[in-house]
């Protein structure tokens, strides 16, 4: 009588043994930090994205008063900074309230800044951006 | 031939044993770690219906589009204004307005044409006529939702009408396809990147000589059906017929890489043009004129799905395949296009 009811109690955990799941392992990041000046002026408020145009990956980190700090992919990536007010469309009846960039396309959609995050020491950035 | 009869027993020398109190709590722990194994089994084969279900909506539509073709020549546009060929319009002067989705040139081959002969392909058909309007109150067209999505059955702005979960694709953005430029390219001042490179895009009127590609190798439809989480971990429905619903055209005459005239105002919705990887939901600021994913309509909102790994693509050719999250951006991206010249591989 023992031995089947260890038998059994063995079964049990063998059933209960859950199969181990193993996510699918995001791109190891690393912590980036830094500042950002609009005609040499803290940006108050603001986005700045790590892109890597090729793959489609893309971090987006908040500016606040000029300082941003997060993680990022490592490698040479395309920086674009943004610096959106809200305005509200009239145009045929939808009034829909739309973002505009306060940043020029050159810091943006047509960004020619770079960064390359390394994978050690502190990855630290400076963009001075001008308005005209 | 003689039989010996054994003597029955006698009742007192009957053992009667029962089962201890620790054999009955073993095997009802047995029962329940069974049970606890069923029900995620229950759970998965309920989603495998609701898979089937929303591949069996793609296959319809495509079998939609090539009855569109056969009838017309043409694959029906991404999304239209109302001009001719798409409205009753004859210049962009009067046509100007918003025009229809290809979802709503689809309706005669989905058993909707009831709708669709009352449909007034003018004054704004896809907003803000309000006879259409009226029409598509409260109906839910069954092959523009998929089971599974989490997302509100309708729109945003429109009262009482549904949204889809499925968006026409309309090609790629810039960048994305090594030794291959794109070129019919409009970066649209608050709506994101659209591409004329794919068969459903803003006034597009392809037919199947057009996919010099193959129509094998083509995404025509997609899946557009679960929640974006922003940066600041909220849910938002961000999919391409959120706020207008799934009738809504452009409201420009041209097709990207003109698609700028004669108003400002060029959203696309219900089409999207491939520019982040399947399933990259999470992380989004709310920026359209950036990075084309946010509140009111972005063109470049990832193809995702509530399915675990992927997205459920309709082909050209009508064939429905399932697209992993991690298939290359640049294999999607020449999926998207209909005439890069790339060899594709597997998929």
């Amino acid at each position: 009588m023992s031995r089947r009811m260890w038998l059994m109690v063995l079964l049990t955990v063998c059933l209960a043994l859950p199969a181990c799941q193993s996510g699918r392992s995001e791109p190891r990041k690393y912590a980036v930090s830094g500042t950002v000046t609009l005609d040499d002026k803290p940006l108050a408020d603001g986005l700045i994205y790590f892109k890597t145009i090729a793959t489609g990956a893309i971090e987006c980190l908040d500016i606040k008063a000029g300082k941003f700090k997060g993680q990022a992919e490592p490698g040479d990536r395309r920086v674009e900074i943004s610096s959106l007010i809200t305005k509200t469309e009239t145009f045929d009846g939808m009034k829909s309230e739309t973002k505009q960039n306060l940043i020029p396309t050159q810091y943006n959609m047509d960004s020619t800044l770079t960064a390359k995050v390394a994978t050690t020491g502190s990855n630290e950035f400076k963009f001075e951006l001008k308005s005209k | 031939m003689n039989r010996v009869r054994r003597a029955p027993e006698l009742p007192s020398d009957k053992v009667y044993r029962g089962f201890t109190l620790i054999e009955l709590l073993v095997v009802i722990a047995i029962i329940a770690v069974l049970i606890a194994l069923l029900l995620p089994a229950v759970q998965q084969a309920r989603e495998a219906a609701r898979r089937t279900q929303c591949k069996n909506n793609l296959k319809q539509m495509g079998l939609a589009l090539h009855n569109h073709h056969d009838t017309y020549g043409r694959f029906p546009p991404g999304g239209a204004m109302d001009q001719q060929p798409f409205g009753i319009g004859t210049s962009s002067a009067d046509g100007a307005g918003w025009g229809s989705s290809w979802m709503v040139y689809m309706l005669p081959y989905l058993d909707q044409g009831t709708i669709f002969s009352k449909w007034q392909f003018t004054g704004s058909s896809g907003a803000f006529n309000t006879n259409n309007t009226n029409l598509i109150t409260g109906i839910r067209i069954p092959p523009y939702s998929c089971p599974s999505s989490p997302l509100p059955p309708t729109c945003g702005n429109v009262t009482g009408v549904s949204a889809a979960t499925y968006v026409g694709v309309s090609g790629a953005a810039a960048g994305l396809i090594p030794n291959y430029t794109e070129t019919r390219i409009n970066n649209l001042q608050n709506g994101g990147s659209t591409s004329g490179g794919g068969v459903l895009f803003p006034n597009s009127s392809m037919n199947f000589r057009d996919l010099t590609d193959g129509s094998t190798n083509v995404i025509a439809i997609s899946e557009h059906g679960d929640y974006i989480t922003d940066t600041s971990n909220a849910k938002q429905d961000w999919r391409a017929s959120q706020p207008w619903g799934w009738h809504i055209g452009v409201k420009s005459a041209t097709s990207p890489p003109k698609f700028n005239a004669p108003d400002p105002d060029n959203r696309s919705s219900n089409e999207v043009t491939i520019r982040y990887p399947i399933n990259k939901k999470t992380g989004w600021a709310d920026n359209v004129a950036g990075t084309g994913v946010g509140s009111y309509v972005g063109a470049n909102t990832p193809l995702n799905s509530a399915h675990t790994g992927g997205v459920h693509v309709l082909l050209a050719d009508g064939s429905v395949r399932f697209l992993s999250d991690s298939l290359g951006l640049d294999v999607l991206a020449r999926l998207a296009t209909r005439d890069d010249g790339q060899v594709l591989g597997e998929f």
